[in-house]
């Protein structure tokens, strides 16, 4: 294979929606090449072993979003796949107290009563407005956004079914949506509960990834992005994949490998080729070039169009645009491998709730606080952390007795206003949050054999993730549905022909869902007058 | 907007016990007796409580409702003590029902919706005092009755775990007190309230139940419960007392005509889609709604939908021949899907063959003929289609002068 | 007036003016219930306006009620209390002064396009919102209407409007204007009287609101804030409506679910059959009415309305005209806007939004030469300090106010002879707002058009009948348009007809 140069479609970006676009062209019967600047696949979800024995899921961490379409249709299962969903999670606070959160209803509501008979209640009430939401908006994941401006019968008849899902809510549910989509995730919430710690428990999802605080209006919406996913029908379910992260894109590389494709990793893109507004091919950093007439840019906007596309190829009102596209990174992680499991000071000793995330929070305004430190261009004093210890459910990625801990930080910048992100910083930074959790975990400190720290530039520069934003781009509304990228541009297709877009910087955005590369191979393949094989059960 | 907190100290956190929380079911105030008696192991879930679902026979557990006397532990009920000089309002403007006609001493069955006029549940209401209420029901309502009180002088508590409760329920059952020297009885009229002893132990006693039969229900603080529960079983024996199951209460509930929630109609605030509750009208409910009384939840609402003709209404049928119709659909002329069957028995009591049926509009209320139900038979492994004759009757499939008889009879 | 009323209206703001004075001119006997001493509402009294600056009255109102009151627009100093020298900027609709000609030319473009993108949606203020129920022929006609107003943009501003209507207004400076006192002023213009930072999702359409009106320029009007309020009384009498000042409402009459009157603090009771509230939704309808008359959903939707305000005013009685930091006077018809950039306003939002006063609070001030009195509105102020408003408070944010004031206007402190404030909490115990927001609710998506003041209560009408909502509490909302008052009494007078 290696002497060949030409392919019906070349994907660039080994990440999990590359690869699924990729999937997708080749079980169509394309000629598929997936080209990688890392030397291994999976972009952002990757399976690393940094010290012998451990294995980090280095970035993202959790699965609930991969729509199960895609799995079924790809046969991810066959190829190795697992997915295992965790049944809890707990916040501690500064006090001593907890809130765990239970899968088992029963326990869960005997929790909520403990803290407050009212939240018990009303958390009925908020899983069923949270979960109309999610029916709503499920159908929409698979489905490529209207351009309400341009207006061709397509995005009409789109439009048109995007406004009779809406209608058919009746006038009360329409009015509760419009609130959902809009407000802040600290004021619906204000709405249902009373207790600060359950409030702060909860509010996490409003903010995960995000450039925003909790009482910042859309946070609504950036919560229902995380509920949106299922594991096995189970709405709003997270899980584990067995092995990592990477357990996905190296299923989804077999699979790709399977039909067909090509992947060579180890070199990055050059440039695209571009010839009288059409892209021909690509040029790679070593050399290499490869001849396609279709081309799919799995990486964000700003890599794809500013990086490495000549700016003469493109409008310049279009270049603005992208230009003007945020991505705000505000994410750090951590990953640690531990000599044990450690203990916490709030939980009891028999505590089942420690198999899923784990919080350490006041309420609601420490996590504003934090979002305040992030604007001001510090990493937070006090930072939100979703903490969780997969080895206790997933044997595989630590030796016997021995656990791994993955530790998502919220907020870290991208630009720091004093000084850089050097290693003292980044120590200093990965110290300020190992001192949290040291606080409610006495023996975490000592347990700890190896630390993987990574600020937000860390991700950029390891996955391409420009600014280190987890989603390819902030979901805000200015950046999502028919704006997403770039309004104009929403449907895949870029200002050049022949050259598509796939990433999670397209509709419907981030969080291992694999939707924006399903969608895109559908719109590529509809431009080739084929069909998308979404197999027997679509 | 946002409310101000201590500043993260940097101190170590000072260790506390705080216990993780049951979970799995939760043993109730008579766990201890049931599973002594629970021969079958079977256990069912009532709001998270262990729940005998059949003790050892569901058959002879029936018939000892119809023919002895039962005890059903009642405790996982939600109960909520409505107090305060706006208890009245309060209660008034919950139910739609008429509640100042309810004299102290007296409990009445109510509904409750929201303001669309969709039914919420329904429940049974205590007026133990002038401006104390409580109020029964098998759903949570704390948060409902919050907003319900918000703004009149009313203290709403919980008070589901302070109070552990029995029915008592069949035609020997007012011969149990009595012979347990309970005077109250004889004057006790249906849906009235008395405060007893049971041995050492204050317990109040309703005229009360889901059976449809003479029957009370008995409410007791939890530390007496095992001790009520022993002098009941003691006196039982010439009586033919038997503790039973939920299986067996809810073929009484069926034949009684009671509705349940979550199987025959669903809550307006627990139903995911929108077009799932229903109104009092559409359950046959019409009864209860006093739209001559001021303003009350859903009121306005009510009133719009008085004037219309219900889509759809819950039914009692009866089935030809003798297989019980559960979740079947209704056709009409065998052939138009028109509605569906919720709860369904072959009542061993009235010898019928029984159900409730949702039925589209016009059916059932002007349409009444030609009404088919489709029940799945398995005759060993095999499954047959059965296509059966419904028919729309009177509810409830089972009455018995001995429910509203007193001084109640012996037997 | 002759005869007893046949409308109430409660509250002589300027809502409830207009209202009546619509009311009236269409034939009705409105009565007008004012509590407080003078009418005007927040305008405010002559001695301590609420609202110095007002926006005007829409035009087409003023042509309905044959108001004629002069005014004249404003002109805008925005003055950078970090840099006063350099940092000083004049604005005048689009064009700014003061600054780059690349800067002028980008603050003349992003204005302009704005305004363009305002006025295609300002068809929307002086008529009811649309309905989420069974929307009728009139309801899509308007839709129609908008909807073609906006095809009519063109695609480029379309697109850009629909991309940015939610967005935040510091990104959108940030993109447009680069940082600095351009974007200090839309930051200011675009969150002032409400409880939201620049950089909080929604804010354009704040923006947006405010460029509905006349393009977002203030007008004062010739005379003062006080010259519009007694424009608007006239209106009322000379139609044959009433006013009475010091007749505080306790409680509105509900006989048979139908409004039936008022009963007053002093146990007056004056019966009519239509009723029209202008004070906020939740005194209306939770302390007027009363809950017992509402199902228990609304009036839960009616509490959780987000309403704190974080406004407070100030005024300093001032020796001599102030002196802006190059020597010129601030004049009558001048607004001194005093913020760095959209990042020092985001900075003041952190510090309220914690329940703290702002270090560097921002503000907007104008001159009254006749009183010679400064005033001054401060933004981001808590509602409810830590602590609450105690003399220590209030101390430290007049300190910290004429702190900002003293780097902008040369020899400030010393001019300053006295000084009074009302602080957020004052405005809302004086004027019976709660929360003392500006516009009786914060202006957000999910409290306007057919969410305003929130569902089920849009469209004016009350579940009792014969009652009506006509404060800013209800679509479109503040600023001193005239227009919920003005709708209200529309949606008051076609339910009569029927």
């Amino acid at each position: 294979m290696a002497g060949s140069s030409k392919f019906d479609a070349i994907v660039v970006g080994a990440g999990h929606n590359g690869l699924i676009a990729a999937c997708f062209l080749a079980r169509a019967g394309l000629k598929v090449l997936a080209v990688e600047k890392a030397p291994h696949v999976g972009g952002a979800a990757v399976s690393l072993s940094l010290t012998p024995g451990w294995t980090y899921s280095n970035c993202s961490y959790v699965c609930s979003l991969l729509r199960p379409e895609i799995v079924r249709a790809l046969e991810l299962p066959k190829f190795g796949l697992q997915v295992i969903p965790y049944e809890s999670g707990a916040t501690f606070n500064s006090r001593g107290e907890y809130f765990a959160y239970f899968s088992d209803h029963d326990a869960l509501r005997r929790e909520l009563t403990r803290h407050s008979p009212h939240d018990a209640d009303n958390y009925e009430q908020y899983a069923r407005a949270v979960m109309r939401q999610c029916r709503l908006i499920k159908p929409l994941l698979m489905r490529t956004a209207p351009d309400p401006v341009r207006l061709r019968p397509r995005d009409i008849s789109e439009l048109l079914y995007i406004l009779r899902r809406f209608h058919d809510l009746g006038p009360r549910e329409m009015a509760e949506t419009i609130r959902f989509w809009t407000m802040s995730i600290a004021e619906y919430l204000d709405q249902f509960f009373e207790t600060p710690i359950v409030k702060a428990h909860l509010a996490g999802s409003g903010i995960i990834g995000t450039g925003l605080g909790p009482y910042s209006p859309g946070t609504a919406y950036v919560l229902l992005h995380h509920y949106m996913g299922e594991v096995d029908g189970a709405i709003g379910a997270w899980g584990f994949a067995r092995g990592g992260m990477g357990a996905i894109t190296q299923a989804l590389a077999a699979s790709f490998a399977a039909s067909g494709g090509e992947i060579r990793t180890g070199s990055g893109l050059d440039r695209f080729v571009v010839r009288n507004g059409r892209v021909t091919g690509v040029v790679l950093e070593n050399g290499d070039t490869f001849e396609a007439r279709t081309v799919v840019s799995g990486m964000d906007v700003r890599r794809t169009f500013i990086e490495h596309t000549e700016e003469g190829d493109l409008p310049a009102a279009f270049v603005k645009a992208v230009k003007r596209y945020r991505f705000r990174g505000s994410s750090g992680k951590l990953n640690i491998a531990l000599d044990g499991m450690p203990t916490f000071t709030g939980a009891p000793k028999d505590a089942r709730f420690l198999k899923g995330d784990l919080h350490f929070l006041d309420d609601m305004p420490e996590i504003e606080r934090a979002y305040d430190d992030w604007k001001a261009g510090r990493w937070s004093a006090s930072p939100y952390v979703d903490f969780l210890i997969p080895t206790q459910i997933d044997p595989t990625m630590a030796p016997p007795g021995k656990h791994y801990a993955t530790v998502f930080v919220q907020y870290a910048p991208y630009h720091l206003a004093e000084g850089e992100w050097d290693d003292a910083n980044r120590e200093a930074f990965a110290e300020t949050v190992i001192a949290k959790i040291s606080r409610h975990s006495p023996d975490f400190r000592k347990l700890i054999v190896h630390k993987e720290v990574r600020s937000p530039l860390d991700i950029e520069r390891e996955t391409g993730l420009s600014e280190g934003n987890i989603f390819q781009g902030e979901l805000t509304f200015d950046q999502l549905l028919f704006n997403r990228p770039v309004p104009g541009y929403a449907q895949y297709r870029s200002p050049i022909r022949g050259l598509y877009m796939c990433g999670s910087a397209t509709h419907p955005g981030g969080g291992v869902m694999g939707a924006p590369g399903a969608n895109a191979a559908r719109e590529i393949l509809s431009d080739l007058g084929r069909r998308i094989d979404m197999g027997a059960a679509a | 907007m946002v409310k101000p907190t201590q500043g993260a100290p940097r101190r170590r956190i000072a260790p506390q016990v705080i216990p993780q929380v049951i979970t799995g079911l939760e043993p109730g105030p008579f766990h201890a007796r049931i599973a002594a008696l629970n021969h079958q192991h079977a256990w069912t879930n009532w709001m998270g409580f262990a729940s005998p679902a059949v003790l050892d026979s569901v058959e002879f557990e029936y018939f000892a409702i119809r023919n002895q006397t039962t005890l059903f532990d009642i405790s996982p009920m939600c109960k909520y003590a409505i107090e305060g000089p706006d208890a009245e309002r309060v209660v008034n403007r919950l139910v739609t029902r008429d509640i100042g006609r309810l004299s102290p001493g007296r409990v009445t069955y109510a509904i409750w919706c929201d303001e669309d006029g969709q039914v919420i549940d329904d429940g049974t209401i205590f007026r133990l005092a002038d401006d104390c209420f409580r109020l029964c029901c098998q759903e949570p309502q704390l948060a409902w009755l919050s907003d319900i009180a918000w703004g009149f002088d009313v203290t709403i508590r919980d008070v589901s775990r302070e109070i552990a409760a029995l029915s008592l329920q069949g035609p020997t059952s007012a011969a149990l007190l009595r012979s347990l020297g309970v005077k109250a009885i004889e004057a006790l009229k249906p849906f009235g309230i008395a405060s007893i002893r049971i041995g050492e132990c204050e317990v109040d006693v309703s005229r009360t139940g889901f059976t449809g039969d003479l029957g009370y229900e008995l409410w007791m603080r939890p530390p007496d419960a095992a001790r009520v529960w022993d002098r009941l079983m003691a006196a039982g024996d010439n009586w033919g007392l038997r503790a039973i199951g939920y299986q067996a209460v809810e073929m009484a509930r069926i034949e009684a005509g009671f509705l349940l929630p979550k199987i025959d109609f669903l809550s307006a605030r627990s139903a995911l889609r929108t077009n799932r509750p229903s109104t009092p009208f559409e359950l046959g409910l019409d009864a209860m709604v006093d739209l001559a009384k001021p303003h009350f939840n859903g009121r306005r609402a009510l009133l719009r939908l008085a004037g219309e003709r219900p889509a759809r209404k819950l039914f009692a049928v009866e089935i030809e021949r003798d297989k019980p119709a559960a979740n079947a659909l209704v056709y009409h002329r065998r052939k138009r899907e028109v509605g569906m069957i919720t709860s369904a028995l072959w009542s061993p009591t009235c010898k019928r063959n029984i159900a409730y049926a949702w039925l589209d509009a016009p059916f059932g209320q002007t349409g009444t003929d030609d009404l088919w139900v489709e029940i799945y038979l398995q005759r060993e492994i095999r499954w047959e289609r059965r296509m059966a004759r419904c028919r729309i009757v009177d509810k409830p499939f089972f009455v018995h002068q001995r429910r509203r008889q007193t001084p109640p009879a012996n037997m | 007036m002759t005869g007893a009323p046949d409308a109430i209206v409660i509250g002589g703001g300027h809502n409830g003016l207009v209202a009546a004075a619509l009311l009236a001119r269409r034939g009705m006997r409105p009565l007008v219930l004012e509590a407080r001493n003078h009418a005007g509402g927040m305008l405010g009294d002559a001695e301590f306006p609420i609202s110095p600056m007002p926006f005007a009255l829409r035009p087409e109102i003023c042509r309905a009620l044959a108001i004629d009151v002069a005014t004249r627009p404003m002109e805008t100093i925005v003055a950078s209390p970090l840099n006063s020298l350099s940092g000083t900027l004049r604005v005048s609709g689009s064009r700014l002064d003061g600054g780059s000609p690349q800067q002028a030319e980008a603050f003349r473009q992003l204005v302009e396009r704005l305004a363009r993108q305002a006025e295609a949606l300002s068809g929307m203020l002086l008529r009811a919102p649309p309905r989420l129920d069974g929307a009728g022929p009139r309801d899509l006609l308007a839709l129609a209407g908008t909807g073609w107003k906006l095809r009519r943009l063109g695609k480029v501003d379309l697109r850009d409007l629909l991309r940015i209507a939610l967005s935040n207004v510091h990104d959108l400076v940030e993109d447009e204007l680069g940082l600095g006192l351009p974007g200090a002023l839309l930051a200011m213009e675009a969150t002032l009287g409400g409880a939201m930072g620049p950089r909080s999702p929604g804010t354009v359409l704040t923006l947006l609101y405010r460029m509905a009106s006349n393009g977002g320029r203030r007008m004062m009007p010739v005379g003062g804030p006080g010259a519009l309020t007694q424009a608007l009384a006239a209106a009322v009498t000379r139609a044959g409506g009433e006013i009475r000042l010091n007749a505080p409402v306790e409680r509105i009459l509900v006989e048979g679910d139908r409004a039936a009157g008022v009963a007053l603090s002093n146990g007056e009771i004056v019966r009519a059959s239509l009723v029209l509230s202008s004070a906020a939704p939740r005194t209306t309808l939770l302390d007027l009415l009363g809950p017992g008359h509402l199902d228990a959903e609304w009036v839960r939707r009616c509490r959780n309305m987000a309403c704190t305000g974080m406004v407070a005013r100030l005024d300093f009685d001032l020796l001599a005209p102030p002196r802006l930091a190059g020597g010129e006077v601030l004049e009558a018809d001048q607004r001194l806007v005093v913020a760095a950039d959209a990042g020092t306003v985001e900075t003041a939002f952190n510090a309220a939004k914690h329940g703290k006063l702002p270090d560097d609070p921002v503000m907007e001030a104008c001159y009254d030469a006749g009183s010679r009195r400064l005033r001054v509105s401060v933004q981001f102020i808590p509602h409810s300090p830590r602590g609450g408003w105690t003399e220590a408070n209030r101390q430290m944010l007049e300190t910290s106010v004429r702190r900002q004031l003293g780097f902008v206007l040369a020899g400030f402190e010393d001019s300053v002879t006295a000084s009074r404030m009302m602080a957020p909490a004052d405005i809302e115990t004086a004027y019976g707002i709660p929360g003392g927001h500006w516009h009786h609710g914060e202006l957000r998506i999910d409290q306007m058009l057919m969410l305003r003041p929130f569902d089920g209560a849009a469209g004016y009408r009350m579940p009792v009948e014969g009652l009506y909502l006509c404060g800013a509490g209800s679509h479109p909302g503040g600023d001193i348009s005239g227009a919920p008052g003005f709708n209200a009494a529309n949606a008051a007078l076609a339910a009569r007809r029927h």
